[in-house]
């Protein structure tokens, strides 16, 4: 009988545990769009607060924990010490809001929430402000899965909607490209996305400095 | 708009590489050079710094065999494999 690879085995764990990885799912979007409704319910025509969420693919989820391993190859008598579990991303919720206050907003709505998760702030291009807040957790103590909840201004989570799937998924048409030039120019785009978030929040204070006062109630 | 510390250290001592004649393997994340049979784990060079990194490149490598610099050391079964495919 020929013996299973570390891939299959770990695919076969993958849909053992995949009506896990969707209650999780269901479970961390639930709770993150129910603690930022008030905030949702709050925007102003321009502002908006997307909510969207995924599950890590089987290939993918395989491919991601070969990844984390030396020289990224699996050994095959270690075939056992392997679980899909280690990743802490299987079920993922993004939080995108625009502007930059809404952000601080959907963070303060959520804080109560994930205060018990692990924080991995996405550091900035230039040193400033984190790009994203990432927290990673389970709901309860017995849990298999660990969840992922991402908290991120609009443009830029759209951005990484594309630019992740392009440069992080394998491609072979990318091998051996995507180091320096390719990440030099997502940098700028990153910075160039933060600065018009800043720049039109600027505007947003100088017009409602602008504004007149409210008409003083009749006598 | 600059780039973070971080990626600039790390285009820094990806161009210390090129400039030595690595090449970098994606699927294994590993850069390596035929002639010194040397190889670089992506991981190893991320958390060096450049003055490792230059004196690893510079240090002779005596064995026969490759050397790869990688923390943790996989086992040799995982280098005979990475071996295996470069050489393929």
């Amino acid at each position: 009988m020929v013996s299973r690879t570390v891939e299959d085995r770990l695919r076969a764990e993958y849909f053992d545990l995949l009506p896990d990885i969707r209650r999780t799912l269901l479970e961390t979007e639930t709770r993150v769009r129910r603690d930022l409704l008030d905030v949702s319910l709050a925007l102003e025509r321009y502002e908006r607060v997307l909510v969207t969420s995924r599950i890590k693919e089987c290939d993918s989820a395989v491919d991601a924990l070969r990844r984390r391993q030396p020289l990224g190859l699996f050994v095959a008598e270690r075939a056992l010490e392997y679980s899909i579990t280690a990743l802490p991303d299987l079920a993922a919720v993004r939080v995108m809001a625009f502007p930059e206050r809404r952000v601080a907003d959907a963070q303060d709505a959520l804080q109560q929430t994930l205060s018990a998760w692990k924080a991995d702030p996405v550091p900035s291009t230039d040193g400033s402000a984190p790009l994203a807040l990432k927290y990673f957790g389970k709901w309860s103590p017995d849990a298999h899965i660990t969840a992922e909840v991402q908290i991120v201004g609009l443009l830029i989570g759209l951005f990484w909607e594309v630019e992740h799937s392009a440069i992080y998924k394998p491609n072979p048409n990318l091998h051996g490209a995507v180091r320096s030039n390719v990440i030099q120019r997502r940098d700028e785009v990153l910075g160039a996305l933060q600065a018009f978030e800043a720049a039109f929040e600027e505007a947003i204070r100088t017009a409602a400095r602008r504004e007149p006062p409210p008409p003083d109630p009749a006598p | 708009m600059g780039v973070t510390i971080a990626n600039e250290l790390m285009i820094d001592k990806e161009s210390i590489l090129k400039a030595a004649r690595y090449v970098y393997n994606f699927d294994r994340m590993a850069y390596y050079n035929r002639a010194t049979k040397k190889a670089f784990t992506v991981e190893w060079v991320d958390d060096k710094d450049v003055n490792d990194l230059q004196h690893a490149l510079a240090e002779p490598n005596n064995s026969d065999g490759w050397k790869v610099y990688a923390d943790p050391q996989p086992p040799q079964s995982v280098i005979n494999e990475f071996l295996a495919e470069i050489n393929g």
